[in-house]
């Protein structure tokens, strides 16, 4: 029963989907190198097969190991180096020789530890898009254990997208892992830095860049509708259908009802020209006389407007 | 070229060590790879109840991938999908009960019979 179970199990590993990438890193000649000599205990053989699953298990399809290589663009070929200055030192000294198998799985998962610690300190910028006065958090959390004497330092770089540790200022030092903003303002906006440190030795670096939105154009939209409520009454949008404006009445009338208007107007106008100017005619004398005898500095334009006015 | 110099220590090996000694079944192996990728074989040894295997992975008709090594009997006549580097490849198995009879490019009952064949008469020539 034992034995088919672990079969199984083994079995399952071996053709389980890998997502981490082990051979990518890992030349498969260095490979074979290093599971050369894996002996199962239980039968006492020099099994080749089991070493890879093994292998597949602590580093392919391995959460922690998946997670620590989530790393910034470009990073990759650092994590094919510090899987390299793991493994490697191993294969020369595993090499030719015989191991037990429980010798495998406790080097190999040492090797995977030290690779997560390793490749979490590499640059991950998390992107985080917010917009202004809402709320912004960030959590300085990582795939593996910590230990209990870690201090957490947040640092902040104003406006700049930067993984420089130079370019950061420090904001807290403690032990929260969690950093909040209430409500985010503009300039909160830039990269921010959580590093941990256990002792003196900085065991983890996380990078987050904050992007604010500004809320001046939706404002503004907010502002206008609530202005043009305000002006109506009732504050309703649309007035009621019975009560017709002013200008409404005019556009109702009928062309030809303008036209009529139009004409008759004129009339008026006309006419009341003729008059105006027969008035003009005889207040003016008088209004120049008055204005001479009053105060001769009075430029020409208010001259003729105390014209008017006194007509 | 290497494995050209092994091949009178594989035939020593076929021919005497497993049926003389009735040691475990030894297979080569080859972890999974790109079926143009040349890696030197290595000698594994398969529990009980293992056979020797040679795997084809295939992407759509194309056989792309291959592999070698010890796997369970119950396990040989699978057909299922591995992930490998990003695409999923589906892996056939050819299973062999008989030492280094995964070590040719094409695993057959015709090899497996002629290998058989070739120990039984080499067993026979050494009991005359």
């Amino acid at each position: 029963m034992c034995p088919s179970t672990l079969q199984l199990v083994c079995v399952s590993l071996l053709f389980g989907t890998s997502l981490s990438c082990y051979q990518c890193f890992i030349d498969t000649q260095e490979s074979l190198r290093l599971c050369w000599g894996h002996i199962l205990t239980k039968h006492n053989i020099r099994n080749v097969d089991a070493c890879f699953r093994k292998l597949g298990r602590i580093f392919d399809s391995n959460e922690r190991v998946i997670e620590a290589s989530r790393v910034g663009r470009g990073y990759d070929k650092r994590l094919k180096e510090l899987l390299e200055a793991e493994i490697l030192p191993m294969v020369e000294e595993f090499d030719l020789k015989l191991n037990d198998d429980t010798v495998y799985e406790e080097r190999l998962q040492a090797a995977a530890d030290n690779f997560i610690a390793a490749a979490s300190k590499l640059p991950r910028v998390k992107e985080i898009n917010v917009m202004e006065n809402s709320r912004s958090r960030m959590r300085c959390d990582v795939p593996f254990h910590l230990p209990n004497d870690i201090q957490v330092i947040w640092r902040f770089a104003e406006e700049v997208r930067t993984q420089q540790v130079d370019q950061f200022k420090e904001v807290t030092a403690g032990v929260d892992r969690l950093y909040s903003i209430p409500s985010t303002n503009l300039y909160h906006q830039g990269s921010y830095l959580c590093e941990i440190y256990s002792g003196r030795r900085s065991i983890v670096r996380l990078y987050f860049f904050i992007a604010v939105t500004p809320q001046v154009v939706s404002g503004h939209t907010d502002l206008q509708e609530i202005f043009d409520l305000s002006l109506l009454p009732g504050g309703r949008l649309l007035p009621a259908p019975d009560v017709l404006p002013p200008h409404h009445l005019l556009l109702s009338l009928s062309p030809l009802h303008m036209a009529c208007l139009t004409a008759l107007l004129l009339l008026l106008f006309l006419s009341l020209g003729v008059g105006l100017k027969m008035a003009c005619q005889y207040t003016g004398i008088r209004g120049v006389t008055y204005n001479t005898t009053a105060s001769a500095s009075v430029p020409q334009s208010q001259l003729t407007d105390v014209t008017w006015l006194y007509d | 070229m290497f494995q050209l110099l092994h091949v009178p220590a594989l035939w020593f090996h076929l021919l005497v060590l497993p049926s003389v000694l009735c040691d475990n079944l030894r297979c080569y192996y080859s972890p999974v790879l790109d079926k143009q990728a040349e890696v030197e074989l290595i000698v594994t040894e398969c529990p009980p109840d293992e056979l020797c295997y040679k795997a084809v992975g295939r992407y759509g008709n194309h056989s792309a991938l291959s592999a070698r090594g010890c796997m369970a009997k119950r396990d040989c006549k699978q057909v299922h999908k591995l992930r490998f580097r990003g695409t999923v490849y589906t892996m056939t198995y050819a299973c062999c009960d008989g030492p280094y009879c995964n070590s040719c490019p094409a695993v057959t009952a015709g090899l497996l019979s002629i290998t058989l064949t070739l120990v039984s008469v080499a067993v026979a020539a050494g009991s005359l």
